[in-house]
C-alpha cells in the first residue's frame, strides 16, 4: 500500500502524498471500527486496520475502472468518507509505483 | 484460498477434542462436588484428568491444578508466591517474556518489589552468567518463559533451574508456548511452577493448569469453595479439563513427528525466499531443536508490517505482526526491540506460524503471495 495520490480541486492540491495517509472524516473510521470490530473506541491497531480498508476502498475504484483519475462526482456514496470540502469538485489521481 | 498460519496465538479444537468435550455441555452437566451420581461421575473425568496429565508431564497428580487460562496461572505462580513469602524482595525474568509476566512483576515492582531483568542475546537466549549474578538470597522467585512466543527461542531450563537452586529461590516456568512442541519432563527440569494453556495445542480456549511442586509455600488466588484442593475456588469446567486432556495426549504423542515435519516445512519456507532474493532476517535461533518447530518469525527490509499483514490478509494468509498497541502508534514488539532487529527491518515483522493441519500446497500459496506483495511493496 505504498502507492501516493494528488488529490485536486479544480487546481488548487489539496493532497499528494501516501495513499495511507489520504485525509478520513474520523467519523467514518468509527463507523467502520463499529462496522468490522463493533467497537466505537478503536485502538491505534484497530484504526489502522480500518483506514487500511477504506484506501482499499479507494484502489478498488482505480482498479475496477482501469484508471488513474477519478471524478469524485462521479462516486459521491463511495468517497464520502474523504475529508474534503466541496467534494464534488475533487479529483484522485493515483501515483503508481514504476516498475 | 484460506490459510491459517496464526497457530502460535491460537489453535482450533481437533475432532477428537470436541468429541470428547461435547457430552460434558448437555448430557453430563453435573457439577463434580454435588454427591449425586451426575456429580459424582463428573468429579471422577477431573480427577482422571487430573492423573492422566501428571502421568504425561511425569509429576504427581496432587501438583496439577486447573484454571482458566496461561495468564491466571501465571499470575497465580508469580503473586501466589509473593503474597505467602515476604521475606524476600527481588523478583527475576526478563525483557522479552509475556505480557502476562511482566505486567505481573510491574504489579508487584508498584508494591515495593524490586524487578531484575536478565540479559538476553540477539537470538532470544538468556545470558546464564547474569542470571547467576543477579540471584541471590534476597531472590524471592524467578519466571521465565521456555519457549518464546514470538521469536521461538527455547531457553535450557536445566541449566537455569540449577543455577536457581544454588540461591534457593523459586522457579516459574512460562510453558504456554513451548508444551506439545518441545519435551518437557517436569521430574527432570526440578522446577517448582510451570503454566499451561489448553488452546495452544488443540485444546480449547478457556482453561490452563498450574502445576505447583509438592512443599511450595503458595497462596491461592481465587477463594470460594473447596475446588481444586482448596487453592483455586470455583465450579471446575469438566468439558475443558477433559478436552485439554485429551489434546495434550494427542500432543504429545504425535510431538516428534510433528517437530520434524513443521522443521521440513520451515526450511522449505526459508529456502524459496532466499531463491527469489527477499531481503529478511529470521528472528530468533536458526530452525532445530533449540527454536519452536513451525515459527517463522521474518522481519523484511523496508517494508510495512501492518500493510503486509494487511495484504495478506486480503488473500485468505492469516498471520500475526511484530507490533504492538500503544496508546498514539503502532510500536514494534518489546521482544523485537530488546534482541536488537536492525531499524530498517523491525517495522516489518510477520511471525508466521505453522501448524498441525498446514500443508505443502498451503505454504507454496503463501510464498507465492508472500514474495508477490513484497515485490509490490518495496
Amino acid at each position: 500500500m505504498k502507492e501516493k495520490i494528488k488529490v485536486k480541486r479544480l487546481e488548487e492540491v489539496l493532497y499528494d502524498g501516501k495513499i495511507l495517509d489520504i485525509p478520513i472524516k474520523e467519523k467514518n473510521i468509527i463507523e467502520k471500527s463499529i462496522d468490522i470490530f463493533g467497537d466505537e473506541d478503536p485502538c491505534v491497531v484497530h484504526m489502522s486496520f480500518v483506514v487500511k480498508e477504506l484506501v482499499t476502498d479507494i484502489l478498488d475504484l482505480f482498479e475496477e475502472n482501469e484508471t488513474n483519475l477519478l471524478n469524485a462526482s462521479d462516486y459521491l456514496d463511495e468517497l464520502s468518507f474523504l475529508n474534503f470540502e466541496d467534494i464534488s469538485l475533487v479529483t484522485l489521481e493515483l501515483v503508481r509505483k514504476r516498475k | 484460498m484460506k490459510v491459517y498460519l496464526d497457530n502460535a496465538s491460537t489453535t482450533g479444537v481437533s475432532e477428537e477434542v470436541l468429541n470428547v468435550m461435547l457430552p460434558f455441555f448437555k448430557e453430563e452437566f453435573g457439577n463434580p462436588s454435588s454427591l449425586h451420581k451426575a456429580g459424582i461421575k463428573n468429579k471422577r473425568v477431573v480427577n482422571d484428568s487430573r492423573s492422566k496429565i501428571a502421568e504425561l508431564l511425569n509429576c504427581q497428580r496432587s501438583e496439577v491444578f486447573f484454571t482458566s487460562c496461561g495468564t491466571e496461572s501465571i499470575n497465580w505462580a508469580i503473586k501466589g508466591i509473593a503474597l505467602s513469602n515476604r521475606t524476600k524482595s527481588d523478583i527475576i525474568t526478563t525483557r522479552v517474556e509475556h505480557h502476562a509476566t511482566l505486567n505481573t512483576y510491574e504489579y508487584l515492582e508498584k508494591r515495593g518489589y524490586t524487578v531484575l531483568f536478565v540479559d538476553v542475546d540477539s537470538q532470544g537466549f538468556i545470558d546464564l552468567d547474569h542470571l547467576r549474578s543477579l540471584v541471590s538470597d534476597n531472590t524471592l522467585i524467578v519466571s521465565l518463559i521456555m519457549a518464546n512466543n514470538e521469536i521461538g527461542t527455547i531457553q535450557n531450563i536445566k541449566e537455569i533451574s540449577e543455577i536457581c537452586s544454588e540461591v534457593n529461590t523459586y522457579l516459574h516456568i512460562d510453558a504456554v508456548q513451548a508444551i506439545c512442541h518441545s519435551p518437557l519432563n517436569l521430574k527432570e527440569m526440578n522446577i517448582d511452577l510451570l503454566s499451561i494453556s489448553g488452546h495452544k495445542f488443540h485444546g480449547p480456549k478457556g482453561i490452563g493448569l498450574l502445576y505447583i511442586k509438592e512443599g511450595t509455600n503458595i497462596t491461592p488466588m481465587i477463594h470460594g469453595g473447596q475446588q481444586e484442593q482448596k487453592m483455586r475456588a470455583g465450579t471446575e469446567n469438566v468439558a475443558f479439563i477433559a478436552g485439554m486432556t485429551k489434546a495434550l495426549e494427542i500432543g504429545l504423542d504425535h510431538m516428534g513427528e510433528y517437530i520434524e515435519r513443521l522443521n521440513t516445512y520451515s526450511k522449505m519456507f526459508l529456502k524459496r525466499l532466499d531463491e527469489a532474493n527477499v531481503d529478511y532476517i529470521l528472528n530468533g535461533p536458526e530452525i532445530g531443536e533449540k527454536r519452536l518447530p513451525g515459527n517463522l518469525n521474518l522481519s523484511f527490509k523496508g517494508i510495512d508490517g501492518p500493510s503486509l499483514e494487511y495484504l495478506l490478509n486480503r488473500k485468505g494468509i492469516y498471520v500475526s505482526t511484530g507490533s504492538a498497541c500503544d496508546s498514539q502508534s503502532i510500536e514494534p514488539s518489546h521482544v523485537l526491540v530488546e534482541i536488537g532487529v536492525p531499524s530498517d527491518y523491525i517495522n516489518a515483522t510477520i511471525r508466521f506460524s505453522i501448524g498441525s493441519t498446514t500443508t505443502f500446497e498451503e505454504l507454496n500459496y503463501v510464498i507465492d503471495n508472500l514474495i508477490n506483495i513484497i515485490e509490490r511493496e518495496k
